[in-house]
Protein backbone atom coordinates (compact mmCIF):
# COMPACT_ATOMS: atom_id res chain seq x y z
CA UNK A 1 0.00 0.00 0.00
CA UNK A 2 1.20 3.72 -0.70
CA UNK A 3 2.76 4.95 2.69
CA UNK A 4 3.54 8.29 2.87
CA UNK A 5 4.11 10.76 6.16
CA UNK A 6 0.16 11.89 5.58
CA UNK A 7 -2.05 9.83 5.12
CA UNK A 8 -5.69 10.91 3.73
CA UNK A 9 -7.94 7.88 4.25
CA UNK A 10 -7.07 5.50 6.81
CA UNK A 11 -9.37 2.06 7.25
CA UNK A 12 -8.55 0.06 9.90
CA UNK A 13 -9.83 -3.07 11.10
CA UNK A 14 -13.04 -2.19 8.95
CA UNK A 15 -15.96 -4.57 9.68
CA UNK A 16 -19.78 -4.43 8.66
CA UNK A 17 -22.09 -7.28 9.61
CA UNK A 18 -25.71 -6.52 8.31
CA UNK A 19 -28.50 -9.61 8.88
CA UNK A 20 -26.10 -11.91 10.37
CA UNK A 21 -23.65 -11.73 7.01
CA UNK A 22 -20.65 -10.41 6.85
CA UNK A 23 -20.46 -7.67 4.61
CA UNK A 24 -16.77 -6.46 4.70
CA UNK A 25 -14.26 -8.13 6.89
CA UNK A 26 -11.15 -6.54 8.51
CA UNK A 27 -10.36 -3.82 5.83
CA UNK A 28 -7.09 -2.03 6.37
CA UNK A 29 -6.58 0.87 4.01
CA UNK A 30 -3.81 3.68 3.90
CA UNK A 31 -4.96 6.10 0.64
CA UNK A 32 -3.12 9.42 -0.27
CA UNK A 33 -4.08 12.33 -1.85
CA UNK A 34 -2.81 12.86 -5.99
CA UNK A 35 -3.73 8.96 -6.55
CA UNK A 36 -6.42 6.91 -8.28
CA UNK A 37 -7.01 3.83 -6.51
CA UNK A 38 -9.11 1.15 -8.36
CA UNK A 39 -11.04 -1.78 -6.33
CA UNK A 40 -12.06 -4.28 -8.15
CA UNK A 41 -14.18 -7.59 -7.60
CA UNK A 42 -17.05 -9.39 -8.89
CA UNK A 43 -20.87 -8.29 -8.23
CA UNK A 44 -21.43 -8.71 -4.42
CA UNK A 45 -17.91 -9.00 -3.75
CA UNK A 46 -17.79 -5.78 -1.34
CA UNK A 47 -17.25 -2.61 -3.35
CA UNK A 48 -20.22 -0.77 -2.78
CA UNK A 49 -20.84 -1.38 0.62
CA UNK A 50 -17.04 -0.42 1.18
CA UNK A 51 -17.42 3.13 -0.84
CA UNK A 52 -20.50 3.17 1.12
CA UNK A 53 -18.59 2.82 4.52
CA UNK A 54 -15.72 5.02 3.53
CA UNK A 55 -18.59 8.20 2.79
CA UNK A 56 -20.24 7.57 6.07
CA UNK A 57 -23.53 6.02 4.70
CA UNK A 58 -23.39 2.94 6.48
CA UNK A 59 -21.80 2.71 10.13
CA UNK A 60 -19.16 -0.12 10.74
CA UNK A 61 -19.79 -3.01 12.84
CA UNK A 62 -16.55 -2.61 13.88
CA UNK A 63 -13.34 -0.93 13.19
CA UNK A 64 -12.05 2.71 12.33
CA UNK A 65 -12.19 5.26 9.14
CA UNK A 66 -10.52 8.33 9.21
CA UNK A 67 -10.60 10.91 6.44
CA UNK A 68 -8.34 14.31 6.55
CA UNK A 69 -7.59 13.06 9.81
CA UNK A 70 -11.42 12.91 11.04
CA UNK A 71 -12.83 10.00 12.31
CA UNK A 72 -16.13 9.12 11.31
CA UNK A 73 -18.98 8.51 13.25
CA UNK A 74 -16.81 9.95 16.34
CA UNK A 75 -15.34 13.80 15.10
CA UNK A 76 -17.90 13.88 12.16
CA UNK A 77 -20.58 11.74 10.69
CA UNK A 78 -18.87 12.00 7.04
CA UNK A 79 -15.95 13.13 5.33
CA UNK A 80 -15.58 16.86 5.52
CA UNK A 81 -15.54 17.00 1.53
CA UNK A 82 -16.47 13.74 -0.74
CA UNK A 83 -17.81 13.68 -4.05
CA UNK A 84 -19.46 10.23 -4.77
CA UNK A 85 -21.65 8.29 -7.71
CA UNK A 86 -22.97 5.48 -6.32
CA UNK A 87 -25.21 4.54 -8.75
CA UNK A 88 -27.50 6.81 -10.97
CA UNK A 89 -28.28 10.23 -9.02
CA UNK A 90 -32.54 10.52 -9.28
CA UNK A 91 -32.29 13.36 -11.53
CA UNK A 92 -35.57 14.69 -12.55
CA UNK A 93 -36.30 14.09 -16.35
CA UNK A 94 -38.14 17.83 -17.03
CA UNK A 95 -35.16 19.78 -15.78
CA UNK A 96 -31.39 19.94 -18.02
CA UNK A 97 -28.31 18.71 -17.01
CA UNK A 98 -27.54 21.96 -15.37
CA UNK A 99 -30.95 22.49 -13.87
CA UNK A 100 -30.31 19.34 -12.44
CA UNK A 101 -26.76 20.14 -10.84
CA UNK A 102 -27.79 23.26 -9.66
CA UNK A 103 -30.55 21.80 -7.69
CA UNK A 104 -27.80 20.07 -5.55
CA UNK A 105 -25.53 22.53 -5.35
CA UNK A 106 -28.26 24.87 -4.09
CA UNK A 107 -28.08 22.90 -1.25
CA UNK A 108 -25.01 23.38 0.13
CA UNK A 109 -24.16 26.59 -1.83
CA UNK A 110 -20.59 26.13 -1.91
CA UNK A 111 -19.94 27.00 -5.76
CA UNK A 112 -21.55 29.12 -8.48
CA UNK A 113 -23.13 28.75 -11.62
CA UNK A 114 -19.61 29.66 -13.61
CA UNK A 115 -18.05 26.29 -11.97
CA UNK A 116 -21.42 24.11 -12.36
CA UNK A 117 -21.00 24.65 -16.11
CA UNK A 118 -17.19 24.07 -15.72
CA UNK A 119 -17.91 20.41 -14.33
CA UNK A 120 -20.25 19.90 -17.09
CA UNK A 121 -17.70 20.87 -19.75
CA UNK A 122 -14.90 18.84 -17.89
CA UNK A 123 -16.96 15.85 -18.24
CA UNK A 124 -17.40 16.54 -21.78
CA UNK A 125 -21.21 18.01 -22.25
CA UNK A 126 -22.37 21.49 -22.89
CA UNK A 127 -23.75 23.15 -19.93
CA UNK A 128 -26.25 25.32 -22.52
CA UNK A 129 -27.63 22.35 -24.14
CA UNK A 130 -31.35 22.97 -23.42
CA UNK A 131 -32.43 19.56 -24.03
CA UNK A 132 -34.12 17.90 -21.03
CA UNK A 133 -32.27 14.73 -18.67
CA UNK A 134 -35.24 12.35 -20.47
CA UNK A 135 -33.53 12.96 -23.79
CA UNK A 136 -30.19 12.28 -22.41
CA UNK A 137 -28.57 9.23 -24.14
CA UNK A 138 -27.21 6.70 -21.25
CA UNK A 139 -23.38 7.90 -21.58
CA UNK A 140 -24.63 11.23 -21.10
CA UNK A 141 -26.37 10.50 -17.82
CA UNK A 142 -23.65 8.83 -16.47
CA UNK A 143 -21.59 11.97 -17.42
CA UNK A 144 -23.61 13.98 -15.52
CA UNK A 145 -23.31 11.78 -12.64
CA UNK A 146 -19.42 12.13 -12.42
CA UNK A 147 -19.81 15.98 -12.88
CA UNK A 148 -22.24 16.02 -9.74
CA UNK A 149 -19.68 13.93 -8.33
CA UNK A 150 -16.60 16.62 -9.22
CA UNK A 151 -18.90 19.76 -9.27
CA UNK A 152 -17.65 21.17 -5.61
CA UNK A 153 -14.21 20.09 -6.05
CA UNK A 154 -14.31 17.61 -3.13
CA UNK A 155 -11.07 16.40 -1.63
CA UNK A 156 -12.39 12.84 -1.82
CA UNK A 157 -13.62 11.42 -5.24
CA UNK A 158 -15.64 8.11 -4.97
CA UNK A 159 -16.91 6.96 -8.34
CA UNK A 160 -18.55 3.57 -8.43
CA UNK A 161 -18.40 1.66 -12.14
CA UNK A 162 -17.61 5.40 -13.56
CA UNK A 163 -17.74 3.64 -17.03
CA UNK A 164 -20.64 2.39 -16.75
CA UNK A 165 -22.55 3.42 -20.65
CA UNK A 166 -18.77 4.61 -21.58
CA UNK A 167 -18.23 4.27 -25.12
CA UNK A 168 -14.38 3.82 -25.75
CA UNK A 169 -13.98 8.27 -26.44
CA UNK A 170 -15.81 8.69 -23.38
CA UNK A 171 -13.66 6.41 -21.10
CA UNK A 172 -10.46 8.18 -22.97
CA UNK A 173 -11.91 11.43 -21.30
CA UNK A 174 -13.33 10.18 -17.97
CA UNK A 175 -8.92 8.83 -17.83
CA UNK A 176 -7.92 12.69 -18.84
CA UNK A 177 -10.13 14.22 -16.51
CA UNK A 178 -8.65 11.83 -13.75
CA UNK A 179 -5.57 12.55 -13.99
CA UNK A 180 -6.57 15.95 -13.82
CA UNK A 181 -8.01 15.64 -10.76
CA UNK A 182 -4.71 13.83 -9.40
CA UNK A 183 -2.31 16.34 -10.43
CA UNK A 184 -5.16 18.33 -8.48
CA UNK A 185 -3.97 16.55 -5.21
CA UNK A 186 -7.33 14.87 -5.18
CA UNK A 187 -7.78 11.46 -3.35
CA UNK A 188 -9.87 9.17 -6.34
CA UNK A 189 -11.57 5.77 -5.46
CA UNK A 190 -12.96 3.96 -8.31
CA UNK A 191 -14.45 0.52 -8.54
CA UNK A 192 -15.36 -1.96 -11.88
CA UNK A 193 -15.78 -5.44 -12.60
CA UNK A 194 -13.64 -4.78 -15.74
CA UNK A 195 -9.72 -5.61 -14.76
CA UNK A 196 -8.66 -3.67 -18.39
CA UNK A 197 -10.60 -0.69 -17.77
CA UNK A 198 -9.57 -0.42 -13.82
CA UNK A 199 -5.82 -0.70 -14.75
CA UNK A 200 -6.09 1.27 -17.72
CA UNK A 201 -7.19 4.79 -14.80
CA UNK A 202 -5.30 3.48 -11.50
CA UNK A 203 -2.50 3.67 -10.18
CA UNK A 204 -2.77 0.95 -7.29
CA UNK A 205 -5.36 -1.54 -7.67
CA UNK A 206 -7.13 -3.43 -4.75
CA UNK A 207 -8.91 -6.53 -5.54
CA UNK A 208 -12.35 -7.67 -3.05
CA UNK A 209 -13.91 -11.00 -3.02
CA UNK A 210 -16.83 -11.73 -0.64
CA UNK A 211 -15.77 -8.46 1.55
CA UNK A 212 -12.69 -8.86 2.11
CA UNK A 213 -9.39 -6.99 0.29
CA UNK A 214 -7.51 -10.41 -1.23
CA UNK A 215 -4.87 -8.19 -2.79
CA UNK A 216 -3.50 -5.57 -4.30
CA UNK A 217 -0.71 -4.29 -6.28
CA UNK A 218 0.51 -1.10 -7.84
CA UNK A 219 0.89 -0.23 -11.66
CA UNK A 220 3.66 0.53 -13.42
CA UNK A 221 4.43 3.65 -16.08
CA UNK A 222 1.39 5.28 -15.00
CA UNK A 223 2.00 9.42 -14.85
CA UNK A 224 2.07 10.00 -11.05
CA UNK B 1 -28.68 30.11 11.01
CA UNK B 2 -26.94 28.51 8.29
CA UNK B 3 -28.40 25.23 9.84
CA UNK B 4 -32.38 26.95 9.28
CA UNK B 5 -30.86 27.96 5.62
CA UNK B 6 -30.19 24.16 4.88
CA UNK B 7 -33.88 23.06 6.32
CA UNK B 8 -35.17 25.61 3.84
CA UNK B 9 -33.48 24.59 0.54
CA UNK B 10 -34.13 21.17 1.56
CA UNK B 11 -37.07 21.62 2.05
CA UNK B 12 -37.78 23.81 -1.30
CA UNK B 13 -36.01 21.18 -3.00
CA UNK B 14 -38.22 18.18 -1.95
CA UNK B 15 -41.09 20.52 -2.73
CA UNK B 16 -39.90 21.06 -6.32
CA UNK B 17 -38.59 17.69 -6.50
CA UNK B 18 -41.66 15.94 -5.76
CA UNK B 19 -44.05 17.86 -7.97
CA UNK B 20 -42.05 17.18 -10.98
CA UNK B 21 -41.20 13.54 -10.31
CA UNK B 22 -45.07 13.08 -10.16
CA UNK B 23 -46.79 15.76 -12.06
CA UNK B 24 -48.23 12.67 -14.11
CA UNK B 25 -49.51 10.56 -11.36
CA UNK B 26 -51.72 13.46 -9.46
CA UNK B 27 -52.89 14.62 -12.87
CA UNK B 28 -54.71 11.20 -13.07
CA UNK B 29 -55.54 11.34 -9.56
CA UNK B 30 -57.27 14.85 -10.08
CA UNK B 31 -58.71 13.50 -13.05
CA UNK B 32 -60.51 10.76 -11.37
CA UNK B 33 -61.44 13.26 -8.67
CA UNK B 34 -63.57 15.36 -12.04
CA UNK B 35 -64.90 12.38 -13.19
CA UNK B 36 -66.18 10.98 -9.87
CA UNK B 37 -66.85 14.53 -9.22
CA UNK B 38 -69.06 14.96 -12.12
CA UNK B 39 -71.03 11.61 -10.98
CA UNK B 40 -71.66 12.66 -7.93
CA UNK B 41 -73.16 16.46 -8.96
CA UNK B 42 -75.27 15.57 -11.75
CA UNK B 43 -78.07 13.87 -10.07
CA UNK B 44 -78.15 17.01 -7.67
CA UNK B 45 -79.22 19.46 -10.48
CA UNK B 46 -82.52 18.20 -9.79
CA UNK B 47 -82.74 17.81 -5.95
CA UNK B 48 -81.72 21.70 -5.76
CA UNK B 49 -77.98 20.80 -4.36
CA UNK B 50 -75.05 22.80 -4.26
CA UNK B 51 -71.38 22.15 -4.24
CA UNK B 52 -71.52 21.33 -0.51
CA UNK B 53 -74.16 19.03 -0.83
CA UNK B 54 -71.18 16.87 -3.20
CA UNK B 55 -68.19 17.77 -0.48
CA UNK B 56 -70.30 14.99 1.88
CA UNK B 57 -71.77 12.99 -0.93
CA UNK B 58 -68.32 12.47 -2.59
CA UNK B 59 -66.02 12.35 0.63
CA UNK B 60 -68.43 10.81 3.13
CA UNK B 61 -67.52 7.53 4.69
CA UNK B 62 -70.65 4.82 5.38
CA UNK B 63 -70.77 5.34 9.78
CA UNK B 64 -70.17 3.37 12.21
CA UNK B 65 -70.30 -0.70 11.91
CA UNK B 66 -72.91 -2.27 13.37
CA UNK B 67 -73.25 -5.42 11.80
CA UNK B 68 -72.22 -7.18 8.58
CA UNK B 69 -75.16 -7.72 6.50
CA UNK B 70 -76.04 -4.86 4.37
CA UNK B 71 -72.83 -3.02 5.23
CA UNK B 72 -71.66 -0.86 2.21
CA UNK B 73 -67.58 -0.36 1.59
CA UNK B 74 -66.93 3.25 1.45
CA UNK B 75 -65.10 3.10 -2.15
CA UNK B 76 -64.96 6.77 -2.33
CA UNK B 77 -63.39 7.04 1.15
CA UNK B 78 -61.02 4.62 0.24
CA UNK B 79 -59.79 5.56 -2.80
CA UNK B 80 -59.21 9.34 -2.17
CA UNK B 81 -57.91 8.31 1.83
CA UNK B 82 -55.17 5.58 0.12
CA UNK B 83 -54.28 7.27 -3.36
CA UNK B 84 -53.12 10.41 -2.06
CA UNK B 85 -51.22 8.26 0.70
CA UNK B 86 -49.75 6.46 -2.70
CA UNK B 87 -48.72 9.65 -4.23
CA UNK B 88 -47.26 10.91 -0.91
CA UNK B 89 -45.30 7.13 -0.12
CA UNK B 90 -44.05 7.11 -3.96
CA UNK B 91 -42.08 10.30 -3.66
CA UNK B 92 -40.65 9.04 -0.43
CA UNK B 93 -39.80 5.59 -1.76
CA UNK B 94 -38.36 7.08 -4.97
CA UNK B 95 -36.08 10.06 -2.81
CA UNK B 96 -34.58 7.41 -0.50
CA UNK B 97 -33.69 5.04 -3.34
CA UNK B 98 -32.20 7.36 -5.74
CA UNK B 99 -31.50 10.70 -3.87
CA UNK B 100 -30.53 10.20 -0.34
CA UNK B 101 -27.03 9.81 -0.32
CA UNK B 102 -26.39 12.34 -2.74
CA UNK B 103 -28.22 14.81 -1.02
CA UNK B 104 -26.92 13.76 2.96
CA UNK B 105 -23.58 13.90 1.70
CA UNK B 106 -23.99 17.55 0.97
CA UNK B 107 -26.24 18.51 3.83
CA UNK B 108 -23.80 16.17 6.20
CA UNK B 109 -26.54 15.36 8.59
CA UNK B 110 -28.85 12.46 8.03
CA UNK B 111 -31.17 14.16 10.83
CA UNK B 112 -31.57 16.94 8.50
CA UNK B 113 -32.76 14.80 5.55
CA UNK B 114 -35.43 12.74 7.62
CA UNK B 115 -36.76 16.14 8.98
CA UNK B 116 -36.89 17.56 5.99
CA UNK B 117 -39.36 14.76 4.72
CA UNK B 118 -41.17 15.25 7.83
CA UNK B 119 -42.16 18.68 7.26
CA UNK B 120 -43.05 17.82 3.33
CA UNK B 121 -45.12 15.29 4.73
CA UNK B 122 -47.59 18.00 6.31
CA UNK B 123 -47.03 20.64 3.89
CA UNK B 124 -47.94 18.46 1.00
CA UNK B 125 -50.68 16.79 2.03
CA UNK B 126 -52.05 20.26 2.55
CA UNK B 127 -51.14 21.19 -0.88
CA UNK B 128 -52.83 18.09 -2.27
CA UNK B 129 -55.90 17.79 0.15
CA UNK B 130 -56.50 22.08 -1.00
CA UNK B 131 -56.11 21.15 -4.65
CA UNK B 132 -58.95 18.39 -4.04
CA UNK B 133 -61.31 20.68 -2.22
CA UNK B 134 -60.50 23.15 -4.98
CA UNK B 135 -61.40 20.64 -8.28
CA UNK B 136 -64.65 19.43 -6.08
CA UNK B 137 -65.84 22.68 -5.76
CA UNK B 138 -65.00 24.21 -9.38
CA UNK B 139 -66.26 21.19 -11.08
CA UNK B 140 -69.31 20.72 -8.94
CA UNK B 141 -70.42 24.47 -9.09
CA UNK B 142 -69.94 25.11 -12.78
CA UNK B 143 -72.12 21.86 -13.37
CA UNK B 144 -74.71 23.00 -11.12
CA UNK B 145 -74.09 26.79 -11.99
CA UNK B 146 -74.03 27.62 -8.50
CA UNK B 147 -71.21 28.69 -6.60
CA UNK B 148 -72.90 28.98 -3.47
CA UNK B 149 -71.71 26.97 0.09
CA UNK B 150 -74.99 28.05 1.84
CA UNK B 151 -77.44 25.18 3.11
CA UNK B 152 -79.26 23.76 0.20
CA UNK B 153 -82.70 22.39 0.63
CA UNK B 154 -81.34 19.02 -0.20
CA UNK B 155 -78.96 19.67 2.55
CA UNK B 156 -81.98 20.47 4.85
CA UNK B 157 -84.07 17.63 3.70
CA UNK B 158 -81.23 15.12 3.64
CA UNK B 159 -77.87 15.81 5.55
CA UNK B 160 -79.41 18.02 8.21
CA UNK B 161 -81.75 14.99 9.18
CA UNK B 162 -78.76 12.60 9.07
CA UNK B 163 -76.85 14.80 11.25
CA UNK B 164 -76.96 14.54 15.12
CA UNK B 165 -76.71 18.55 15.71
CA UNK B 166 -77.16 21.41 14.08
CA UNK B 167 -74.80 22.15 11.65
CA UNK B 168 -74.17 24.76 8.58
CA UNK B 169 -71.93 23.94 5.26
CA UNK B 170 -68.85 25.53 5.95
CA UNK B 171 -68.49 24.03 8.85
CA UNK B 172 -69.09 20.18 7.60
CA UNK B 173 -66.46 21.15 4.88
CA UNK B 174 -63.99 22.29 7.17
CA UNK B 175 -64.27 18.92 9.19
CA UNK B 176 -64.36 16.82 6.53
CA UNK B 177 -60.73 18.84 4.79
CA UNK B 178 -59.14 18.59 8.12
CA UNK B 179 -60.40 15.31 8.82
CA UNK B 180 -58.64 13.87 5.76
CA UNK B 181 -55.78 15.99 6.19
CA UNK B 182 -54.64 15.14 9.70
CA UNK B 183 -55.44 11.55 8.89
CA UNK B 184 -53.41 11.49 5.99
CA UNK B 185 -50.91 13.15 7.60
CA UNK B 186 -50.45 10.39 10.18
CA UNK B 187 -51.02 7.68 7.96
CA UNK B 188 -47.84 9.43 5.74
CA UNK B 189 -45.48 9.58 8.77
CA UNK B 190 -46.30 5.91 9.85
CA UNK B 191 -45.40 4.76 6.33
CA UNK B 192 -42.22 6.20 7.00
CA UNK B 193 -41.41 4.82 10.22
CA UNK B 194 -42.38 1.63 8.78
CA UNK B 195 -40.00 2.16 5.56
CA UNK B 196 -36.87 2.02 8.03
CA UNK B 197 -37.49 -1.64 9.27
CA UNK B 198 -39.04 -3.21 6.21
CA UNK B 199 -39.54 -2.58 2.27
CA UNK B 200 -41.39 0.14 0.73
CA UNK B 201 -44.39 -2.56 -0.79
CA UNK B 202 -44.76 -4.03 2.69
CA UNK B 203 -44.99 -0.93 4.27
CA UNK B 204 -47.40 0.50 2.48
CA UNK B 205 -49.47 -2.97 2.95
CA UNK B 206 -49.07 -2.22 6.47
CA UNK B 207 -50.61 1.35 6.12
CA UNK B 208 -53.29 0.03 3.97
CA UNK B 209 -54.65 -2.74 6.60
CA UNK B 210 -54.11 -0.32 9.22
CA UNK B 211 -56.03 2.14 7.32
CA UNK B 212 -58.68 0.58 6.38
CA UNK B 213 -59.20 -1.30 10.01
CA UNK B 214 -61.22 2.04 10.45
CA UNK B 215 -64.25 0.76 8.09
CA UNK B 216 -64.91 -2.08 10.43
CA UNK B 217 -63.78 -1.60 13.83
CA UNK B 218 -65.21 1.44 15.44
CA UNK B 219 -62.77 2.49 17.59
CA UNK B 220 -61.85 6.62 17.95
CA UNK B 221 -58.07 5.74 18.63
CA UNK B 222 -57.41 4.33 15.07
CA UNK B 223 -55.27 6.57 12.76
CA UNK B 224 -58.10 6.58 9.60
CA UNK B 225 -61.17 7.62 11.61
CA UNK B 226 -60.79 11.00 11.67
CA UNK B 227 -61.52 11.47 8.20
CA UNK B 228 -65.12 9.48 8.20
CA UNK B 229 -67.17 12.51 8.93
CA UNK B 230 -70.22 9.79 9.88
CA UNK B 231 -68.39 8.60 12.85
CA UNK B 232 -67.63 12.12 13.85
CA UNK B 233 -69.51 14.06 16.63
CA UNK B 234 -71.70 15.91 14.34
CA UNK B 235 -73.46 12.65 13.08
CA UNK B 236 -72.89 10.85 16.02
CA UNK B 237 -73.02 12.05 19.66
CA UNK B 238 -72.38 8.21 21.27
CA UNK B 239 -68.62 7.63 20.14
CA UNK B 240 -67.17 11.39 21.43
CA UNK B 241 -65.07 11.76 18.23
CA UNK B 242 -64.74 15.55 17.66
CA UNK B 243 -62.92 17.83 15.37
CA UNK B 244 -60.86 18.47 18.61
CA UNK B 245 -59.88 15.24 19.52
CA UNK B 246 -59.19 14.27 15.57
CA UNK B 247 -56.31 17.34 16.27
CA UNK B 248 -55.34 16.77 19.76
CA UNK B 249 -54.85 12.97 18.37
CA UNK B 250 -53.02 13.41 14.98
CA UNK B 251 -50.54 16.00 16.09
CA UNK B 252 -49.18 14.09 19.33
CA UNK B 253 -49.34 11.18 17.03
CA UNK B 254 -47.08 12.75 14.26
CA UNK B 255 -44.91 13.82 16.80
CA UNK B 256 -44.06 11.20 18.60
CA UNK B 257 -43.90 9.43 15.08
CA UNK B 258 -41.39 11.98 14.31
CA UNK B 259 -39.32 11.44 17.48
CA UNK B 260 -39.20 7.51 17.05
CA UNK B 261 -38.43 7.99 13.17
CA UNK B 262 -35.07 10.57 14.02
CA UNK B 263 -34.29 8.20 16.53
CA UNK B 264 -34.18 5.24 14.26
CA UNK B 265 -33.26 6.99 11.10
CA UNK B 266 -29.79 8.51 13.10
CA UNK B 267 -28.39 4.95 13.67
CA UNK B 268 -29.71 3.71 10.27
CA UNK B 269 -27.10 2.75 7.18
CA UNK B 270 -28.78 4.46 4.37
CA UNK B 271 -28.07 1.60 1.38
CA UNK B 272 -30.11 3.07 -1.22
Amino acid sequence: MAVTDQIYLKVEHLTKVMKQQIILKDINLELNKGFIYGFRGKNGSGKTMLFRALCGLILPTEGTITVGGIQLGKDASFPPSVGVLIEYPGFLNSYTGFQNLKMLASLNNFIDDNRIKEAIRLVGLDPEDKRKYRKYSLGMKQRLGIAQAIMEEPDLIILDEPTNALDSEGIEELKKLLLELKNKNKCILIASHDKEELEFLSDEIFILEKGKIVDHYHLQGVEK
Amino acid sequence: MMRGYFHFKLFLRDLTYSHSYGKYKYFIFYCIVIILTAAKTLPLKELDGNSADVFFLLLKDVGYFIQSSGYEIPVNWIFIQFFILFLISDFLVHDAETNSSYLILRIKRREQYILSKLIWIVIQNILVYSGLFIVIYMISALLLGDFSLEASSYFQNTIQSQAAILINPIQLILHLFFGYVLTSIVLSGIFLLFTQFFASTVSFCFVLILGSLSIFIDWKWLPAIHSMILKSNLFDLEHHLSLTFSFVYSVFVYILLAFVIFSVYRKTDILK
